[in-house]
């Protein structure tokens, strides 16, 4: 028997990812990135601390607080829930996964959230005009840095602040094709454009802003 | 209305599902009947001040203590029910 | 194409004289400009009967220049893009514009349902009340059906809107209601210190009520980095905690929208600040035949004048109570209009009626002294003083406050106040008071924001008592003689006389007299008319204004269309539509998908020329004669780790699980507080501290909600976590007697024997050559069975692999309708936990664990859930195995007469079973297991079905010795 196949797209099967064209350059650019591992970092009762200095191996010396992500190397690691942060690497998921649970261990339960999970990201001039269609938020309180969880188009999304114009997306697989059908019919009037890219592309691209470096 | 998740920040109604009086105490497993009964059915309609147990279900899924104002709807304080749940903001 | 009669040269301050446009009203071709509206290029046109009113079809003109204008409704556009009920007054001209005239028939002109004003005793307030009451069945068959046609409003297309709506969320630090004079001051001063400051203006151009000046004001505002202006916007709700909707019209002023543009779109506004300057309603006065196409609001007459060149006709008389028509009679000289009488009630001059019927010919005037003399005119301006727009504070719950002073009611502080109101809201006129209080609110504002509690507010009260104090306005609402109709409510056709009936009749409340009588219930809620209806019940009851108060407001301020409501969540996504990561390959297999709460679920896979039943039988017989396998992912999964997770279960599960041994699995039953059971599902034992729970696919979310209660609420002192991690696994049921066959190929790395993976064991391991997977070997078709989970991206390579491996077995997919058969032939309950069984009503008796406390224990012991006579699972199979059963059905005892007392209870679920060929079901029936082998009868009256005998039996119908899951 030989090894299968990821299909890191599975969740947008079958839909147009196109984009839409725009008379000028396209207001609205959404990259999909493919090839992030992102596991759950859970800690146990009193360990948060503990834990957050448990993960000099990866870069970070705390785990962020409510509402922000950080980053360091190639890694992110941003608060996910009540007690929950991910650690999103373009490094391979069972190595990583393995690392993660012997320099947590008792401190934090560890379990792989990627699979579940479809990355965007959001940029381009229309990106906030774009957002504000479906965010509840308030946009120009969300700083680079800063990370939520929150409704957007009848989905319960992850939100990254990468950028003044650049939004972090993790959408759960199953809500992924109608969110999409969402995104692109919102996308339309200012135009779209859309890659799909690996995340080891992705990381290694622009330099860090220094304030996100943890 | 919007309730102020003690985690996430101002949210808005659609964020939350409700649940109701925060103030019941589970009774002990040896309670007698009538203490259930008070537990699971038994429930107070006061107009004015009410404490109550909200879940941020489309955010940080935490459980939240919420004093509301059922006339108003004003709203003076959400924390979370956890006694010094892990993470504060 | 006829001339504009009635436009002026050189004035029009909105037009742009070098564009005509062509539009057309019945059919009939008219010319206007560009800058127009449909209500100023018809009056332009000469055009003064434009509509039939709601009741009794009197002809009606234009009688404001403002958004709730109560009688110039017409219908806009043609096919799917038809809409009824549009203000001609809001409707900004384009070319090729088509609009009809609404609620008559044959024609405008000649309504043969006018004749219901000849019979308009009948039509009194409360009339329907009255006359309608008996038989109650031609309620529905025929009154309303016939005064549906007769009264009325427009008409929809039928068809479906092609245009798009959307929602946007806004957020800014103060809000600024209205972009007149005393708007555009507040905006400006609230910019000071800073603060995002967005500002709403319902019309399409700022500055009110005449922006003559106001053009450097505009301009410095829209220059401003830190304002949002956004024009043909109205803000229609004020909701809690100060958020807002307000709805832009981003392409109504369009022939059609352009690509990718919406037609409208919501917005969702929250301002912790916002500053009211909705500005005020010009009122009318009640006197005869007040609503013949040609009486107009004063200020509408001057606003067509000044804003559009159009005048609104060559003789006028003005009839007023105050001072703000005071340019008027000048203007309409200036125009060429003769003004033929100006009455103003402060002097004892009143009109008594107005002549003519689709147009005014002429009034009769009562003067001072009693004479009387009549006037030729075609023109009837009027001005009964202001009413300040406090339709948004109201829905804040508000009582606003009359003011004899100002004759007016006016918005109040309120406790804790989050708003500030100026303007002509406040009860201001003169530009210049508008601007200076306007500014006042916002530096005031504007300091808040910059540091709560910084601000004095002295200045902008003074402001407002000093005014008021001064203000000595004339308190006058009605003529006082003339037997004429005297209209207050026109868009509801209710006249001063329905009103003074409803409270001979006893009405003393004004929100009854309101219901009773219908006024203020129309598209314009009231604002042009609720103030004639308290005046007079005032006069009526003998009450002061004050105590009659006003009526209350809730959203919207104006008519909003459901569409904008809608935004993008119409059609297929109205809701989200879940995809299992099978999805694709369910698709590309040709299944055929059901909804299932929001999952779109693979039902059955029919081969060319199968109908759905063929194909389910094919795939329940080849799950088990050879192996199937079926898409599970829908089911919730919770990862729960910590060294107190075995207690936690303990407490959740009404089954024990602290010895449940690493490397099993468990079914466990969870049961609602009140002990009626909530959901069922297994949970595994991974490793010490670590499990991992599967849930019905219904309950996923409402299982994790009720967990996390219990964790963060009742037991934060257990030391255990857990995730939500349906997304991260597909899960696939591999079932039937060659499923290790299967199995072993698809998982060579582990070992799958019956002696090393028995029944109920659970493992870790790897498949597809690497593939980490979690194993299961658990049944719900009550064949030899596993469930698979491996990451959500190798669903379908798992599946692809299935197909591939076993297809030497006779491997076969299976839908959710299979897999429905399988259970309801094994027995297993599923629909069975309705929200009404227990444990013990479900044969589950063995499941309550006497040995520890449990969520729903307690309740559980309640004489209510231990009756003997309870309905309990059992089986029913027909005499006659073709005779089928429906869900729903209800169970009798032979015999027994159809009376709700013998209702013996109901079947849960129900299938053609190809494996006992027959029609088989599970029931919840009285006292069922005391019954089994009584011949019960199965009725069905809601469709009308006989009577089908059939045997009560013990509901697991297939290897109850349950041989085949350990095989």
């Amino acid at each position: 028997m030989c090894a299968a196949e990821a299909r890191p797209l599975f969740c947008l099967e079958d839909l147009e990812l196109t984009g839409i064209p725009a008379a000028g350059p396209a207001g609205v650019e959404v990259r999909i990135v493919t090839g992030t591992t992102m596991l759950r970092i859970m800690p146990f009762r009193d360990q948060a601390a503990a834990a957050g200095a448990a993960l000099a191996p990866f870069g970070f010396t705390a785990l962020p607080a409510p509402g922000r992500f950080a980053e360091a190397r190639e890694n992110r690691l941003a608060w996910a829930a009540g007690n929950c942060w991910h650690l999103i690497s373009p490094r391979t998921a069972p190595a990583l996964e393995q690392e993660l649970k012997q320099s947590l261990a008792g401190l934090a339960a560890v379990s792989s959230a990627g699979s579940g999970l479809l990355r965007l990201q959001i940029s381009g001039t229309a990106a906030c005009a774009l957002m504000a269609k479906g965010c509840v938020l308030d946009l120009n309180r969300f700083a680079p840095g800063h990370c939520a969880i929150s409704l957007m188009a009848h989905t319960r999304i992850q939100l990254h602040r990468c950028a003044d114009t650049e939004f972090g997306l993790l959408i759960p697989a199953s809500h992924a094709a109608s969110f999409w059908e969402w995104l692109t019919m919102s996308a339309a009037e200012f135009g779209l454009a859309v890659q799909t890219t690996a995340a080891a592309v992705l990381e290694d691209g622009d330099p860090l802003p220094a304030a996100l470096s943890a | 209305m919007r309730i102020p998740c003690p985690l996430c920040g101002d949210r808005p109604l659609e964020e939350f599902v409700y649940r109701g009086d925060a103030t019941l105490t589970r009774p002990a497993a040896d309670a007698p009947m009538e203490a259930w009964v008070d537990y699971v059915y038994l429930r107070d309609n006061p107009k004015g001040p009410h404490r109550e147990h909200w879940r941020h279900a489309q955010g940080c899924g935490s459980w939240l203590i919420v004093d509301r104002n059922t006339v108003t709807h004003e709203i003076t304080q959400a924390i979370q029910a956890r006694p010094g749940g892990e993470v504060q903001r | 194409m006829t001339c504009q009669t009635h436009r002026l040269n050189g004035t029009g301050r909105c037009l742009n004289r070098s564009k005509p446009i062509s539009f057309t009203f019945d059919g009939k071709r008219y010319s206007g400009f560009e800058g127009d509206t449909l209500a100023s290029a018809l009056l332009a046109n000469g055009v003064r009967l434009v509509a039939r009113s709601f009741k009794y079809h009197r002809p009606r003109g234009i009688f404001t220049c403002d958004p709730h204008e109560p009688s110039a409704l017409v219908q806009l556009r043609s096919g799917a893009r038809q809409e009824p009920n549009v203000p001609a007054t809001m409707v900004e001209l384009y070319d090729g514009l088509e609009a009809t005239s609404q609620n008559r028939w044959p024609s405008l002109r000649y309504d043969l349902l006018s004749v219901n004003q000849l019979i308009s005793p009948f039509f009194a307030a409360g009339f329907y009340y009255k006359t309608f009451k008996w038989p109650a069945k031609f309620w529905t068959s025929l009154y309303e059906p016939v005064i549906r046609r007769a009264a009325g409003m427009g008409r929809l297309s039928g068809s479906i809107d092609p245009d798009t709506y959307e929602k946007v969320h806004h957020h800014c630090d103060i809000l600024v209601i209205g972009g007149g004079a005393a708007g555009l001051s507040a905006a400006r001063a609230a910019t000071q210190d800073g603060a995002r400051v967005t500002l709403v203006e319902e019309r399409a151009r700022l500055g009110g009520f005449d922006s003559t000046g106001l053009e450097q004001d505009i301009a410095a505002l829209k220059a401003l980095e830190n304002v949002r202006i956004l024009p043909r916007t109205m803000a229609f709700g004020w909701y809690d905690n100060n958020t807002f909707g307000a709805v832009e019209q981003v392409s109504d002023h369009l022939p059609v929208p352009a690509p990718h543009q919406p037609r409208q779109r919501m917005w969702k506004i929250v301002a912790p600040q916002v500053i009211l300057a909705t500005g005020a309603h010009e009122r009318s006065l009640s006197f005869g035949n007040n609503d013949r196409p040609g009486v107009m609001l004063a200020s509408a007459a001057e606003r067509y004048l000044r804003d559009y060149g159009v005048r609104p006709g060559s003789r006028a008389v003005i009839f007023t109570t105050n001072d703000s028509t005071a340019g008027l009679a000048e203007a309409l000289r200036a125009a060429g209009v003769t003004v033929a009488a100006v009455a103003d009630a402060r002097n004892g001059d009143e009109i008594e009626t107005v002549h003519g019927r689709t147009a005014v010919t002429g009034v009769t005037l009562r003067q001072k002294d009693g004479s009387r003399r009549t006037v030729d005119c075609d023109a009837v301006c009027v001005s009964g003083g202001w009413n300040p727009a406090v339709q948004l504070l109201a829905q804040r719950g508000q009582k606003p406050r009359w003011s004899d002073n100002l004759q007016a009611f006016l918005p109040q502080e309120m406790a804790g106040a989050d708003f500030l109101f100026t303007g002509s809201l406040a009860g201001l006129e003169a530009r210049e008071d508008c601007q200076t209080h306007g500014r006042m609110a916002g530096e005031a504002a504007g300091k808040r924001f910059a540091a709560r509690d910084s601000a004095s507010l002295a200045d902008y009260h003074s402001y407002l008592e000093a005014n008021e104090a001064r203000a000595a306005k004339f308190a006058y609402f009605e003529s006082s003689t003339g037997k004429s109709k005297k209209f207050i409510d026109l868009q509801h056709d209710v006249t001063a006389g329905d009103v003074s009936l409803a409270t001979r009749e006893g009405y003393r409340s004004v929100e009854h007299v309101k219901r009773y009588t219908t006024l203020g219930m129309a598209t314009d809620q009231g604002k042009t008319s609720n103030i004639h209806g308290i005046a007079a019940m005032s006069k009526a009851l003998d009450k002061p204004m004050s105590q009659v108060g006003t009526t209350g407001f809730r959203p919207p301020y104006r008519p909003v269309s459901l569409g904008a409501l809608a935004g993008r969540s119409r059609g297929k996504h109205w809701r989200p539509i879940l995809r299992t990561p099978l999805h694709g390959w369910v698709e590309d297999k040709g299944g055929v998908f059901i909804e299932s709460g929001l999952w779109h679920r693979s039902q059955y896979f029919p081969k060319p020329g199968e109908t759905m039943s063929q194909a389910i039988s094919r795939e329940v017989q080849a799950v088990r004669s050879a192996v199937g396998f079926c898409d599970v992912s829908t089911l919730g999964k919770i990862d729960l780790q910590g060294p107190d997770a075995a207690a936690f279960l303990d407490r959740v599960y009404s089954n024990g699980f602290a010895k449940l041994p690493v490397g099993k699995s468990r079914y466990g039953l969870m049961l609602r507080e009140d002990g009626i059971v909530m959901d069922d599902g297994t949970v595994s034992r991974l490793a010490e501290d670590h499990y991992f729970i599967t849930t019905t696919s219904a309950e996923s979310d409402s299982v994790i909600s009720h967990l996390e209660y219990c964790h963060q609420v009742l037991w934060p002192e257990l030391d255990v976590v857990f995730a939500d991690a349906g997304e991260d696994w597909a899960g696939i049921a591999l079932a039937g007697p060659r499923a290790r066959d299967v199995l072993v190929r698809i998982a060579p790395e582990m070992d799958v024997s019956n002696a090393a993976l028995p029944f109920l064991a659970a493992r870790e391991g790897t498949v597809l050559d690497g593939v980490p997977a979690r194993l299961f070997r658990v049944s719900f078709s009550g064949e030899l069975a596993f469930e698979l989970y491996v990451p959500s991206a190798y669903g379908r390579p798992l599946a692809e692999a299935l197909e591939r491996e076993g297809a030497e077995f006779g491997i076969t997919p299976y839908g959710v309708e299979a897999l429905d058969v399988l259970r309801i032939e094994k027995g297993h309950v599923s629909s069975e936990l309705n929200k009404f069984t227990t444990a013990a009503d479900l044969g589950l008796g063995m499941m309550m664990s006497k040995k520890k406390d449990f969520i729903g224990r307690a309740l559980s012991s309640r004489p209510g859930l231990t009756d003997p006579d309870r309905e309990v699972v059992v089986g029913l199979k027909p005499l006659d195995p073709s005779h089928s059963f429906r869900q729903g059905a209800h169970i009798t005892a032979r015999g027994a007469p159809l009376a709700p007392e013998n209702d013996d209870g109901y079947i849960t679920s129900a299938a053609w079973s190809p494996t006992l060929e027959s029609h088989i079901a599970i029931a919840l029936v009285r006292r069922g297991r005391e019954r089994v082998g009584e011949v019960v009868e199965i009725i069905d009256p809601l469709h009308g079905e006989e009577p089908v005998p059939a045997t009560i039996v013990y509901h697991h119908f297939y290897d109850p010795e349950n041989a085949r899951v350990r095989s």
